[in-house]
């Protein structure tokens, strides 16, 4: 796990491989590739066993529901299901396996900046207070003695 | 007997279950091989830095393109019996800046999240999640939208029919084309490398 892990293909050459697996989907099964659908098929039977009634009145989740088809026997949610196996074992034998949460550059961290819990509730009413009295005081300081 | 097989009636349902773990195996491997389960190479393709998700995407329709096309010609397979879904151009103009949206924002689609979740990264599994949250949302509160999802139908249209060209010229065309990007987007990388280094 802990080893370097492998740089990836070449973008063409894995785009011709790509390009092969899809050609062999319309090939033998008449249909290209797709994983949106099996979104929409696992949503579609789940609510289907949550929600019968709603889920029956809607023409979304009717559209996505094979009759009498359980989800794990769909075949765009098996299709996803090999997605899931063969990304997850390309990764783990590039060495590419890796706990980790991709950010873009300037996403920090854990959300948003910590402040100390402690800290802002003493401190803001404080330097609030500090910032009203310095406007009071103005340049010559004399309205800092003027009642409120 | 030509292709596409009709699966339903000449394999049992479980062999074409069988044919769509091994498709989709191999569909997820090959994304993961080219790097495509990692949100900062695809956002980095919208940031015209890194050109891996149109190189690979780009020459993948073109390799499986040029083989429906020969396949067509010598007659092994019948064109007419491959499934290619219907437009609703203005719906379906709509649902593609969405997802472009969702894309650039997560820097992962369907299929890449589904990589990036099973290697280990913790934004794929909740790109998954959002996206299973959203097709909820949508089939729970269709009624609205489903005038507009009906609108613009135009069935099932080919790129020959809509450029008006032989489908041997279309072909050649899309091939020009793909040549023409793959040039951009080297040059493209190059200078944004350069930059990146000075």
């Amino acid at each position: 796990m802990s080893r370097t892990p492998q740089p990836y293909a070449d973008p063409y050459f894995a785009g011709v491989g790509l390009g092969l697996v899809l050609l062999g989907a319309f090939v033998i099964v008449g249909r290209g590739l797709g994983a949106s659908g099996a979104f929409a098929s696992t949503a579609s039977a789940v609510a289907t066993v949550v929600a019968p009634a709603q889920a029956a009145k809607s023409p979304y989740f009717a559209r996505y529901r094979a009759d009498g088809v359980p989800p794990w026997r769909d075949w765009l949610v098996v299709e996803l299901l090999g997605v899931a196996i063969g990304g997850g074992l390309s990764a783990w034998l590039a060495g590419r396996m890796r706990r980790t949460v991709e950010r873009g550059p300037r996403i920090s961290r854990g959300g948003p900046p910590r402040v100390r819990p402690g800290r802002r509730r003493h401190d803001g009413p404080r330097r609030r207070a500090g910032a009203r009295l310095h406007e009071r005081a103005g340049p010559d300081g004399r309205r800092a003695l003027e009642p409120g | 007997m030509s292709a596409p097989l009709p699966l339903a009636t000449t394999l049992g349902e479980g062999s074409s279950l069988a044919i769509a773990l091994v498709v989709g195996f191999a569909f997820g491997a090959t994304l993961e091989r080219a790097g495509l389960g990692s949100a900062r190479k695809l956002a980095g393709q919208f940031y015209l830095t890194d050109f891996t998700v149109l190189k690979v995407m780009f020459s993948a329709i073109v390799t499986a393109m040029l083989g429906l096309f020969w396949l067509g010609r010598l007659g092994v397979l019948d064109l007419s019996r491959v499934y290619v879904p219907e437009t609703f151009l203005v719906p379906q103009l709509a649902g593609g800046l969405i997802f472009g949206a969702g894309f650039v924002l997560a820097g992962l689609c369907p299929g890449t999240s589904c990589v990036a979740a099973v290697s280990g990264r913790g934004d794929g599994a909740m790109t998954m999640a959002g996206m299973f949250a959203g097709v909820f949302a949508t089939g729970a509160l269709y009624a609205p939208i489903a005038g507009f999802a009906e609108r613009t139908a135009l069935g099932v249209r080919r790129l020959p029919e809509v450029v008006h060209l032989s489908y041997g010229t279309t072909v050649l065309a899309v091939v020009v084309a793909a040549l023409g990007a793959f040039a951009l987007a080297e040059r493209l990388e190059r200078n944004a490398h350069h930059e990146a280094r000075t």
